[in-house]
């Protein structure tokens, strides 16, 4: 694991551990501003939250480590064709149009804490609730592992290898495990907004850089004409439904990640939140788009990395402008701050999801009589176990499983129906998304771990995602059972 | 919100962002192939158009009243 040379100096790493201690002190004032001991306060801090605060923690969850890392990375494999990644995190906006007025107020009323308590209060069906808390629960737990890899190989290279890959996942986990169960969602979001900010200054940042240095679209066409002038070629048919399809994946999916829906919840008033969503309408073109675009001069400027170079784009784009001399330490630090607080804001949120579906959508419906209290307490310490639990998975777990846990969106988009249908169609039975629900996680799983394990049928048949396909069964299948439903009556 | 006519205007203009109707490089807009250049605008203009429909659609309910 040792690498040969760390990114930055004594100095830049002594800043960055200040920065990462510093998000202690947050989640302590977190947890002074506390106003209650109850799940409201501790999970969707108090139902209160400012347009500044809601804007920048809805943001620094959405864009994650991978956004920074491997949509660059992706972009050099791709070249234009990952311009998708822009409107996949667009369509995810455009679905929260659709269901977060309605749900935030349904919110208010009935005091939902997680994504399944609506499905609970529309549906009241146990086997429903239990069923779509567990997808959520597995895509947030495929989620936190990732990034916590991802993290421990930021902190390698960070220090060329002085901090163990193990050492790194533990130190920031433990920060971050801390902070979370200090202040709960108030910690979180604080440290959010600070991580957000830091996420966005060190995007613009190195996207004017790389403007005023290579000369922006004008320099990579020039560049990827010549290199590789393959990348310049339109999608395929069969490459534009998967482009389609992504952008689905987008829409059903991202949207519905249960952190996201529980800042739908925390709002402070439906007016903070439609400002708050109507500004993230346009992050996609500030942070994607940006993102995207380091990655085609990375393609400009190194023509020919493997798969496995190609992830380390961006780095090699900074090295670049650094040896160049029109970035100095203090932008490498800022960008590699911006990289290690994407990837923890998002693990800290999903964290506290994670822990908030276990309290309150399994221990609570089994154990009714329990104290707010009691199940604030029992969800800090289930936060602790499921780190504890997650930071061994990616110290231990082999290689093989882990090409098994890039299935999120697949299983995540299979709650759709229950929540746009549900909604909107007072007609539709609980009985029928359960199935179709059913119908759609079995086909999709199928067709992903079948791919992943080796059999010969496509990851995506004839260009759609298997959760995709496995969304329309679903969808199909509601379809069906209310209209024999209906026969019957 | 009228949500029937705001699905169909977002899923209309969701699935225009895909450069269906392109099928070669050699046309440029603004010295980009043109597929590319389709990519980015309809990015940008999708992201315009869903700042308009929560102006214009999403009344806060507090506000309503």
């Amino acid at each position: 694991m040792q690498t040969d040379s760390a990114l930055l100096g004594p100095g830049g790493i002594a800043f960055l551990g200040a920065y990462v201690l510093s998000l202690i002190l947050i989640g302590w004032l977190g947890r002074r501003a506390r106003t209650e001991n109850s799940l409201s306060d501790f999970y969707l801090a108090g139902r209160g939250m400012s347009f500044l605060v809601l804007f920048l923690t809805l943001y620094a969850t959405q864009y994650s480590g991978n956004t920074l890392v491997g949509f660059a990375g992706r972009a050099y494999r791709e070249g234009f064709h990952a311009l998708v990644l822009v409107t996949l995190l667009s369509g995810a906006v455009g679905a929260f149009i659709l269901y977060a007025p309605k749900l935030y107020r349904l919110s208010k009323q009935f005091n939902f804490i997680t994504p399944a308590d609506f499905i609970h209060h529309r549906f009241n069906n146990n086997r429903l609730t239990f069923f779509a808390a567990s997808l959520c629960l597995m895509a947030l737990a495929n989620y936190v592992l990732t990034n916590l890899k991802a993290i421990g190989y930021i902190v390698v290279a960070v220090t060329g290898g002085a901090i163990p890959f193990a050492y790194g996942v533990i130190a920031l986990s433990l920060v971050m495990v801390i902070y979370e169960t200090l202040g709960g969602m108030r910690s979180v979001a604080w440290t959010d907004a600070l991580q957000g900010s830091i996420l966005m200054v060190g995007v613009l940042t190195i996207f004017i850089t790389i403007q005023g240095e290579y000369g922006g679209f004008a320099f990579i066409y020039d560049q990827i004409q010549t290199a590789d002038p393959s990348k310049l070629i339109p999608p395929t048919f069969s490459q534009k439904l998967t482009w389609f399809s992504t952008v689905c994946l987008g829409f059903f999916g991202i949207s519905l990640y249960p952190h996201a829906v529980q800042r739908i919840y925390s709002a402070r008033n439906e007016g903070t939140l439609r400002r708050s969503i109507q500004v993230m309408a346009f992050m996609p073109l500030v942070t994607t788009l940006f993102m995207v675009v380091v990655g085609l001069t990375a393609l400009a400027l190194f023509p020919g990395l493997d798969r496995q170079a190609s992830e380390g784009a961006t780095l090699l784009v900074l090295k670049d402008l650094s040896a160049r001399g029109a970035i100095g330490t203090g932008v490498m630090v800022l960008f590699l701050s911006a990289t290690i607080a994407a990837i923890m804001s998002t693990v800290d949120s999903a964290l506290l999801s994670m822990s908030s579906i276990i309290t309150k959508d399994f221990y609570a419906r089994i154990k009714p009589d329990s104290s707010q209290a009691y199940l604030t307490k029992l969800g800090k310490t289930i936060s602790w176990g499921i780190m504890a639990l997650s930071v061994y998975l990616a110290i231990a777990l082999p290689q093989t499983i882990w090409r098994l846990l890039e299935i999120k969106l697949e299983l995540l988009i299979q709650i759709a129906p229950a929540f746009f249908l549900g909604l909107y169609f007072k007609q539709i039975k609980s009985a029928s998304i359960f199935s179709g629900m059913v119908v759609g996680t079995v086909f999709a799983v199928g067709i992903m771990v079948a791919n992943k394990l080796g059999v010969d049928i496509p990851a995506k048949p004839w260009g759609i995602h298997a959760g995709v396909w496995g969304l329309a069964l679903n969808m199909a299948t509601i379809f069906i059972a209310e209209k024999l439903k209906k026969d019957k009556s | 919100m009228i949500p029937r006519k705001i699905l169909l205007t977002i899923w209309v203009a969701l699935a225009c962002t895909v450069p269906w109707w392109f099928f070669d490089e050699s046309t440029r807009w603004f010295g980009l192939p043109a597929w590319v250049t389709y990519a980015i605008l309809s990015a940008i203009i999708y992201s315009c158009m869903l700042g308009l429909v929560i102006q214009k659609y999403w009344q806060p309910e507090e506000d309503a009243d």
